[in-house]
């Protein structure tokens, strides 16, 4: 992407523009011709328009009793997002390291993974949503169980997917590890984990959509902060432009999130030879 | 051949299956034995965590719970089982219709964008920006436009796929072996023709391996739907079950979620042989 010229940036840029204000034209045009209400379907200049009033609702104080209220809106909105945020990062690194373990320990002991294996796949079709009962009958409310959900939807499927990849190592690298004399467990840590780790974390940055997916409507059904709750009070009491505000909101937090996770990647797995990591964007 | 010779033979399909059979049984008793162990010792408290055992004993009275029309009364075993099977019916029957308008509406989309460079410039940007945003801050947008009943269901699995598939379909078509492409031309091919005959069977398998992987998140999103009131379904069960801190019903759900998560993408996968041969 260095190589690009400034005048393929700046055409590239104009695109952009004309693109977005395209769709948002067509929504404010729908709009004034009167087809919907802004209370059904605000356009982008009413609920940006109300963002100073709406941002004092991201403030959770008042529903929370013990809760110190926020200093000002944009330390409330910080706040919310953090919330959310810490939840989605404490789950998806637990369910990651957790899920490799366990993977990597269903084919290290043979016996133990026969015996482990088919309640991994029993378990790994349920939905997360339908843990969220279980979630809240060992958790209550608050962190834990929001931080559960998302441990869940990504634990079972890493640890699947850490078998497949152990699976597809090229029999060559093990062939020569093994000529070259290493044991069983150095050819786990040194061979096999640096051959699958890049993968997986393919797997886990497909598999953030849903982590992020499952925080929210955890937060929604048994929290009292974050980014879900406020979305579904706005659903409840009917704030359609702070349902729209926490929609952009989620959007951005949800693209950042992408970024860093593909930059992380970049940077850790450095041994993933660049040509496949182009391949794999 | 020498009498000492040992003759080895080679697995049958049938011993490979009691073999695996007997592990699996062995595994899920082991899983139940330690649950119901826990419950033995007073560990687990069977209104939160029933044991099997418990959960699985009156299936009819979690079954009556499924839908309004038999939660008050006395209905029959048939008429219970029947309103089970519709639940699930319903739910199933969101999950597919979504799915397939999602997988060719991003494939129509994606080859759209990639077939004319204007269109594309024009409509991805707008698809870039709306893919991170989570199909749950769509729900109140969905239930808002299309009320209550399948509909908001079946549009918020679609906007789950679309955008994720849309993108799919580019890197796709933008990984292709560049040498498809030249054969194509040197034999003469029009742009629609390469595109056709040559792109679309290339990336179809690709594809149908993205949308196995998102079935879990279009899963998901359905039970969601259904939890907030669309109108009946496997989720809005999962909801009464947490509200009314029904633990019976709750497992007996997970249950059934589990067994029809795992038969789509067995038929997934069984679509994926049978329709789409050519893939390696």
């Amino acid at each position: 992407m260095g190589s690009q010229s400034i005048r393929d940036r700046i055409t590239q840029f104009v695109w952009w523009l004309i693109s977005i204000s395209l769709f948002i034209g067509i929504w404010e045009l729908t709009f004034s011709m009167g087809l919907y209400s802004a209370k059904f379907l605000p356009p982008p200049h009413i609920f940006l328009g109300d963002l100073p009033n709406q941002l004092q609702h991201f403030d959770f104080s008042k529903a929370n009793p013990g809760e110190v209220a926020a200093r000002s809106h944009f330390h409330a909105v910080a706040k919310t997002i953090s919330a959310t945020v810490i939840r989605v990062i404490v789950g998806l690194s637990l369910g990651f390291v957790l899920g490799v373990l366990t993977g990597s320990v269903i084919r290290y002991f043979r016996w133990f993974g026969k015996l482990i294996l088919p309640t991994v796949t029993l378990l790994a079709p349920i939905s997360p949503f339908a843990w969220l009962p279980v979630a809240v009958y060992l958790f209550g409310t608050g962190n834990k169980p929001a931080i559960f959900l998302v441990f869940l939807a990504v634990y079972f499927i890493i640890t699947l997917a850490t078998i497949a990849e152990i699976d597809a190592v090229k029999q060559t690298y093990l062939n020569v590890a093994r000529i070259m004399g290493a044991t069983h467990l150095q050819r786990y840590l040194h061979v096999i984990l640096p051959a699958v780790l890049p993968g997986l974390f393919n797997i886990l940055r497909l598999n953030l959509f849903a982590a992020w997916m499952v925080v929210l409507i955890a937060e929604s059904a048994g929290s009292d902060s974050g980014l879900g709750a406020l979305v579904m009070l706005a659903r409840n009491t009917g704030a359609t432009n702070l349902v729209m505000i926490g929609m952009v909101v989620i959007g951005i937090v949800g693209f950042t999130f992408d970024q860093v996770l593909r930059h992380v990647q970049k940077r850790v797995l450095y041994w993933v030879p660049e040509i496949q990591a182009s391949l794999q964007k | 051949m020498s009498r000492g010779a040992k003759v080895r033979i080679r697995p049958t399909r049938f011993s490979k299956f009691a073999g695996e059979s007997i592990w699996w049984v062995a595994s899920v008793a082991l899983f139940a034995g330690i649950w119901e162990f826990c419950w033995y010792m007073g560990w687990a408290n069977p209104m939160l965590l029933p044991p099997p055992h418990i959960f699985l004993q009156d299936i009819l009275l979690a079954g009556k719970l499924f839908d309004k029309s038999t939660r008050l009364g006395n209905p029959t075993a048939g008429v219970i089982v029947w309103t089970v099977v519709k639940t699930i019916g319903a739910s199933t029957l969101r999950v597919v219709i979504g799915l397939s308008i999602a997988f060719v509406g991003s494939l129509a989309v994606g080859m759209a964008i990639r077939f004319s460079p204007y269109f594309g410039r024009l409509i991805l940007p707008v698809v870039n920006l709306l893919a991170p945003i989570s199909p749950i801050a769509w729900l109140p947008i969905a239930m808002l436009i299309f009320g209550l009943g399948n509909a908001p269901a079946i549009f918020l699995v679609y906007i789950a796929l679309f955008f994720i598939m849309t993108l799919a379909t580019l890197s796709l078509i933008d990984n292709l072996p560049i040498a498809y492409l030249q054969v194509a031309r040197i034999m003469g091919a029009t742009r629609l023709q390469i595109f056709l005959q040559v792109i679309l069977p290339a990336i179809l398998p690709g594809l149908f391996v993205v949308l196995r992987l998102n079935l879990f998140a279009a899963w998901m999103i359905v039970l969601i739907a259904e939890s907030v009131g669309v109108g009946g379904g496997l989720g809005l069960v999962v909801i009464i079950s947490r509200n009314t801190f029904d633990a019976q019903l709750a497992f007996f759900t997970m249950f059934i979620i589990g067994i029809v998560g795992f038969f789509l993408d067995i038929v997934l996968r069984e679509i994926q042989r049978r329709v789409l041969y050519w893939a390696p």
